[in-house]
């Protein structure tokens, strides 16, 4: 048994992502979110209602008003008058009051009032410990999100990304989990070898990547809850690109012991290995299908890289891309809506959607040289990696190509980011 | 391709009578020779399997130009049949369909006789002579949900100015509206879309017109109409960033 099991120590970083939005959609939803009142006696660790007001601004479907323009600042229905907020062309508004729960508790009571029917169309009281405030602000973001768009929120959803920095001579790699806005960071890894693919499993308490930490890639397995960590593989040549199954029951992988890159299949329980592909030519970057029962991937067998999919019995081998020279690192949107690649167009590099039924692919992103996409599990936004100002940086698309920003870290290039699946 | 196929082959060929060769010669030369011709080989090995699969990249992109070619003639078959299957009802139903807006007017003069109409316009929408303020008093009635009043509104509106700034919002307002409205008036949601299709095919209302009509047809029962719509949506206006692109490949998916 090769397994490698330690504790690793959650360092806390001092530098969080920032946002900068730089792409709208066309047509907004205007909406106030006026600043939570609170009674006196206790001190709010974060400014609630500006948490939700950003969140809802970055899925490019809200325009929050900014306070300034807030006529008057009521923390409840009954003290809202429609004209007001009428005037301001505003179409809803959420107003709400913050209180304690318990000793160490914080609990909010809001309201969301449509002001063209006048009526007050959600309420709701949500609690969370002081030091979850930020959560609790997600919360709420992620109820409004829902009662006006019909789609979950994903605000309380995490991300997985690699940041790499020169200290002195030499490199250095941290493995890092935020918030899906880039607060609380914390590092998971940190060491002078590459890490590379970090992957969520299903229920978002296990993760797995790539590590050269003993000079050669292997692949590992996190549990976030425990800090356990354990090497999976140890074959000679090529261990990556690591993607558990939707049941969480299996991962797969990309093995070269055999020969050429292929793609392999790995019962996380029994240990047991199974060789999904066989082929001269490289295969790599495996991501399931919705159901557990097929696999996409890249493979260079028709001359250039291109999708193919294959169940798992290694059966009903097809060719999915077929416009331009090179198609690569598909992601599966949820419901098998489609796949997010990395399409070249005229020599630049473009996160595109591919329509699978229509055979259709749409090219997402105006930067070049993007790699690494990653869905949100709502589908509605995807994160990739990106060169701004020659650093490497994370973006953001919203999947109809309506909304971008950028999330630029304050210390050293990243890559690779993991949009975690729900985690409420 | 068969020239390079036979390039190849010639070139295997020649690779195995040279170690052929290589085993009447000397013993060291023979060593010599044939380490020649294993390193020979592996470059063949690799050429060939370059080649093999230069050309299952080809034979996969040709499978798949008989699909799109497959699915174009079917498309090309369905929408011919769907043509001639009008043909045979539009010379029943045209007269009526060219005569329905009159129609739809009369209709409404006659539900409220002509004089309680102008009565009804003179005291609920007194026109300002403003076009921008005539817009803004009917958008207003769209806020506040009185859609039986808007669509009066908006009629006015792009009788009085025809060519007026906002008559693009108009129409689309029109259409938008005889579908909210309860009974629907899905014929004249078309009539409304289509005026803005045709008169300002520019105009930035275009691709969320276009989707709504598509619904309308669909609603209506006229699915391919529909389709060819929603498609010609995402075809035309995929990079724009526009929200009927997004809206247009949701209903696709639910409904297709």
């Amino acid at each position: 048994m090769f397994a490698l099991v330690m504790l690793i120590s959650q360092l806390s970083a001092a530098a969080d992502l920032t946002i900068e939005i730089n792409r709208g959609n066309d047509d907004p939803l205007p909406i106030a979110i006026v600043p939570f009142s609170w009674q006196a006696g206790f001190t709010v660790p974060e400014d609630i209602a500006r948490i939700v007001e950003r969140d809802l601004h970055r899925s490019g479907q809200f325009a929050p008003i900014p306070r300034e323009d807030m006529i008057s600042r009521p923390d409840s229905s009954r003290e809202v008058y429609y004209g007001d907020w009428k005037s301001l062309g505003v179409d809803y508004i959420l107003v709400g009051k913050l209180g304690l729960n318990g000793s160490n508790g914080l609990s909010a009571s809001y309201e969301l009032m449509d002001v063209n029917t006048q009526r007050v169309i959600f309420t709701a009281t949500d609690i969370a410990s002081f030091s979850k405030a930020r959560y609790l602000a997600h919360t709420i973001s992620d109820r409004i999100y829902e009662k006006l768009t019909n789609i979950r929120g994903a605000f309380r959803t995490e991300l997985l990304y690699v940041s790499s920095t020169r200290d002195t001579d030499k490199p250095r790699f941290r493995l890092i989990k935020s918030d899906i806005d880039g607060a609380n960071e914390v590092v998971l890894l940190d060491q002078n070898q590459p890490i590379m693919s970090p992957t969520w499993s299903p229920e978002g308490k296990r993760i797995a990547y790539v590590s050269f930490e003993t000079t050669r890639p292997a692949i590992y397995l996190h549990n976030l809850e425990t800090g356990q960590r354990e090497q999976l593989t140890n074959y000679p040549g090529l261990n990556g690109s690591p993607t558990f199954s939707p049941d969480g029951r299996k991962l797969a992988m990309v093995l070269s012991k055999d020969g050429s890159p292929d793609i392999y299949v790995m019962d996380l329980a029994s240990r047991q290995l199974d060789r999904l592909t066989d082929h001269f030519a490289i295969d790599t970057e495996p991501a399931w299908l919705g159901d557990g029962k097929s696999i996409v991937f890249t493979s260079d067998r028709g001359g250039k890289p291109q999708i193919y999919s294959v169940a798992l019995d290694g059966q009903q081998l097809q060719r999915l891309t077929f416009e331009g020279d090179y198609n690569a690192r598909a992601r599966v949107l949820p419901d098998d809506l489609g796949l997010i690649l990395v399409h070249r167009n005229q020599g630049d590099y473009h996160i595109a959607i591919y329509d699978t039924k229509r055979r259709k692919m749409e090219v997402l992103t105006t930067t070049s040289l993007d790699e690494s996409p990653s869905v949100a599990p709502n589908a509605t936004m995807l994160l990739y990696a990106t060169s701004y100002r020659g650093k490497g940086i994370l973006a953001a698309v919203s999947v109809d190509g309506g909304v971008t920003y950028r999330l630029p870290s304050q210390y050293g290039d990243v890559r690779e980011p993991a949009w975690s699946p729900f985690l409420d | 391709m068969s020239i390079k196929t036979a390039v190849s082959s010639a070139a295997l060929l020649a690779g195995l009578l040279a170690s052929n060769v290589s085993l009447a010669q000397t013993d060291s030369r023979s060593f010599q020779v044939s380490a020649g011709a294993d390193s020979t080989m592996f470059e063949q090995i690799q050429q060939l399997r370059r080649e093999v699969m230069d050309l299952r990249g080809i034979i996969e992109q040709q499978g798949n130009e008989i699909y799109k070619l497959k699915q174009q003639s079917m498309d090309r078959y369905i929408e011919l049949d769907r043509r001639i299957g009008s043909l045979g009802t539009a010379a029943t139903s045209e007269p009526d369909a060219g005569l329905s807006g009159e129609a739809i007017a009369s209709a409404n003069t006659a539900g409220t006789t002509g004089e309680d109409l102008a009565v009804n316009r003179n005291t609920a929408n007194p026109g300002t002579g403003n076009a921008s303020s005539d817009y803004a008093r009917a958008y207003a009635l769209v806020g506040a949900r009185d859609y039986p009043k808007a669509i009066e509104a908006f009629k006015q509106y792009v009788k009085d100015y025809p060519t007026g700034d906002y008559t693009p919002n108009a129409w689309y307002w029109l259409g938008e509206l005889y579908v909210a409205v309860q009974p629907q008036e899905l014929d004249s949601a078309v009539q409304a879309f289509q005026r803005l299709l045709t008169e300002y095919p520019d105009n930035h209302k275009v691709p969320a017109a276009m989707y709504k009509l598509a619904t309308v047809y669909f609603t209506q029962g006229d699915k391919q109409r529909a389709q060819d719509m929603l498609t010609h949506v995402i075809d035309r206006y995929g990079n724009s960033g526009s929200s009927a692109v997004k809206k247009s490949r949701e209903f696709l998916r639910k409904n297709f």
